[in-house]
């Protein structure tokens, strides 16, 4: 069942669209007041910080709701058994909420739903702990089921998030089992990843999917970081050590060429998928894979000083930005470099890094410390 | 069938759209150029972090055969540079926001102010120049920053002004040490700090209503706000007796705070001015209440009370006669 109107998120994307078309003169206005109005309905969709407001709210609602229920009934049928009948009213409470007040994402209903979750993890506890088995991975699979139903009917992408990690995690463990399980587990993990990519980016294309794009997304970009970071061959060497209990320095892994292989051509197939796709994840994915590979060599083959290292990739990055904003002012290639609205988040998190970095340069000046170190601190200035 | 393609089919159902501007739409969103503005800009700094990174270390590393006079006239040349690049590319003074052309020119001045404070810096540890006269030391970049931040109409600049100038009275604004890095058992710091908060939200209202620096107001009333609030409740929580010499402040900063954010749309100031109110009215409650019912009435006053600020976010628009989003700011 879902539990959103998925009628308002169609009428959501519909008004965003239109308005789009409009500022950019491919509707009329008399057709933008029509599409608004045959798509009057949308949800309550607050400002950024309202949102936190809501969550940070929502939670300690939740918790001293709780608190005050288990203070009412006691501990009557098991802690267990009141933390479900708690949840079960707050789903119910929360459902009317999202009715009433056309919610879809604002906050309070992100809070709620974690909130759910958390209280049918007394119940599996018990079970998991009542059947003595000692494999946590066995608990990790009971959980699994609350976040299927849970990301069917809210499409919540933390949510969905979680689930996808719950998968890895059970694959993961029941291959450590064996000697042989051990040795497939990087090639496990890509399938894996790349089954979730595939399916994902399917289903993005489908307009039946609609209500889950967010989780969609979410699962999705997992994915990609997953494939990269299950073959990248330091995340291998490391592990296998670790979980062999070879010690330090790691020993030399077998397939080493294949992991070095696929450490530098997974960015690059990042690079170029974002690239054909037009698509700012991959593009961004891309570069972080290329800092990781970057890292990896020099951790086994220190053939460069770091600060040679750090020049180098600076002055690469720099100037190849430099010159892209420059060349991107016209549209080339499917890409642009428009300045994109000012908004009070981003001039939120710029003040507190340039207030942090002030504080932190001034501060400096008692004992020395200079060296770029805490100057250059502007770099973290634009997140997405 | 993907989503955009479903809500054409549907508006064409409904006759709100010609045959051929469906396909025009579809074109145009198929080849709608993807803006890389953020990748790149990131790109930019984080490239420029690491090459300055890497320069520092050099450096560090030679600093023997280069010499610290060397270095010292290199980062002057630098500061210097940078200044007169800004200077260059700037236009002239306006009351009003500023859009600048040239790209790199903000840039620049941040580099120039970062360079200023670190040469300063430098300079202070090698030659010793400003003595003991720490005061001086600290106040000379707060007063270049706040003028070139009001002259060149850069808020970045602003706040590194502002957060200079409290460090000057002795008090950390940067909004995640403000906690951590003041120490509010001290009475004479607290007060020090609310003073501080009350002349930056001062500040920010005169920006505002005076119509000078307008878009100036979010900086002052942010930094200024947080050390406001945190040092009055940190004086809340510590004083014993008169509790209201700090609750009033505190009430009427909410107050602004709300109207504040009720005008401008900043709803960032709704959520501090609902935040530290909140904090501030049930510690009072705790005060004035009795103990014994505490413990009874504890756990359904803050489920209750969540409930009902959840409730006032949920209808603050009806409440507080927001305009609609439509209409609003002109920062």
């Amino acid at each position: 069942m879902k539990a959103y109107n998925e009628t308002l998120l169609l009428n959501e994307y519909a008004q965003k669209m239109a308005k789009k078309w409009h500022s950019e003169r491919l509707l009329s206005t008399e057709q933008l007041a029509e599409a608004v109005q045959s798509h009057a309905q949308v949800p309550y969709n607050p400002n950024l910080f309202i949102k936190i407001g809501l969550f940070l709210f929502g939670n300690v609602c939740f918790m001293f709701g709780g608190g005050f229920v288990f203070m009412i009934l006691g501990e009557g049928g098991g802690f267990a058994f009141t933390a479900l009948l708690y949840g079960f009213g707050v789903t119910f409470l929360l459902l009317r909420l999202i009715k009433q007040k056309q919610l879809h994402f604002a906050g309070v209903d992100n809070a709620l739903i974690y909130g759910i979750i958390g209280a049918t993890m007394p119940l599996i506890f018990e079970v998991y702990d009542a059947l003595r088995i000692n494999e946590f991975w066995v608990g990790v699979l009971f959980c699994l089921p609350v976040l299927v139903v849970v990301v069917y009917s809210f499409g919540e992408p933390l949510v969905a998030l979680g689930a996808f990690l719950s998968g890895l995690f059970i694959l993961a463990s029941i291959l450590m089992k064996n000697p042989i399980g051990k040795a497939l587990l990087p090639f496990a993990l890509m399938i894996y990843a790349a089954v979730f990519f595939v399916v994902t980016r399917n289903l993005s294309q489908k307009s039946s999917a609609f209500y889950w794009k967010l989780a969609i997304y979410w699962v999705n970009t997992a994915a990609l970081v997953l494939f990269y970071a299950a073959g990248n061959y330091f995340v291998v060497r490391e592990l296998n050590a670790e979980l062999n209990g070879l010690g330090s320095p790691s020993p030399e892994v077998a397939f080493a060429g294949l992991f070095w292989g696929f450490s530098i051509l997974i960015p690059v197939l990042y690079l170029y998928g974002g690239f054909r796709w037009r698509n700012r994840t991959l593009l961004l994915l891309g570069l972080l894979g290329i800092v990781a590979t970057i890292l990896t060599v020099r951790y086994y083959h220190a053939m460069l000083a770091i600060e040679w290292v750090l020049i180098l990739v600076g002055v690469v990055a720099a100037i190849s930005a430099f010159f892209l904003i420059r060349s991107l002012k016209t549209p080339k290639f499917g890409f642009i470099y428009a300045p994109e609205k000012d908004n009070d988040e981003r001039f939120a998190i710029e003040m507190v890094v340039i207030s942090q970095m002030t504080q932190n340069s001034h501060s400096a000046e008692k004992g020395v410390e200079f060296g770029g170190g805490d100057f250059a601190g502007g770099g973290a200035e634009d997140k997405y | 069938m993907n989503p955009l393609s479903f809500l054409l089919d549907e508006w064409q159902q409904r006759h709100l759209l010609t045959n051929e501007q469906r396909v025009q739409l579809e074109t145009h969103e198929r080849n709608r150029p993807v803006s890389l503005y953020l990748l790149l800009r990131s790109l930019l700094y984080a490239g420029i972090l690491l090459f300055t990174s890497g320069v520092g270390v050099l450096i560090y590393n030679n600093i023997d055969t280069i010499g610290h006079t060397a270095l010292i006239a290199l980062l002057a040349v630098l500061t210097v540079g940078s200044f007169f690049y800004v200077y260059r590319t700037s236009v002239p003074f306006s009351r009003g926001l500023i859009e600048n052309e040239a790209k790199f020119s903000d840039f620049a001045l941040l580099i120039a102010c970062t360079l200023f404070l670190i040469l300063e810096g430098y300079v202070q540890w090698r030659y010793n120049v400003f003595g003991t006269r720490y005061g001086l030391a600290t106040v000379l970049p707060a007063v270049l920053f706040l003028f070139c931040a009001y002259r060149f109409d850069h808020r970045g600049v602003l706040s590194m002004g502002l957060t200079a100038f409290a460090s000057w009275v002795g008090i950390t604004v940067a909004p995640m040490e403000v906690l951590s890095n003041n120490d509010f058992n001290d009475m004479r710091l607290i007060v020090t700090g609310v003073l501080l908060g009350i002349l930056y939200i001062g500040a920010g209202v005169a920006s505002e209503r005076m119509d000078f620096k307008k878009h100036f107001s979010f900086t002052y009333l942010l930094l200024g706000g947080n050390v406001f609030f945190i040092g009055s409740l940190a004086g809340l929580f510590r004083s014993e007796g008169w509790a209201f010499g700090f609750a009033l402040p505190i009430a009427a900063g909410c107050w602004l705070f709300v109207n504040h954010a009720r005008r401008s749309q900043s709803f960032l100031f709704l959520l501090m001015a609902v935040v530290y109110g909140y904090i501030a009215f049930t510690y009072l409650l705790f005060e004035v209440m009795n103990e014994a019912l505490w413990a009874f009435f504890g756990m359904f006053y803050v489920a209750a009370s969540t409930g009902g600020v959840i409730w006032f976010f949920l209808n603050f628009k009806k409440l507080l006669k927001v305009r609609d989003e439509q209409q609003q700011r002109q920062r």
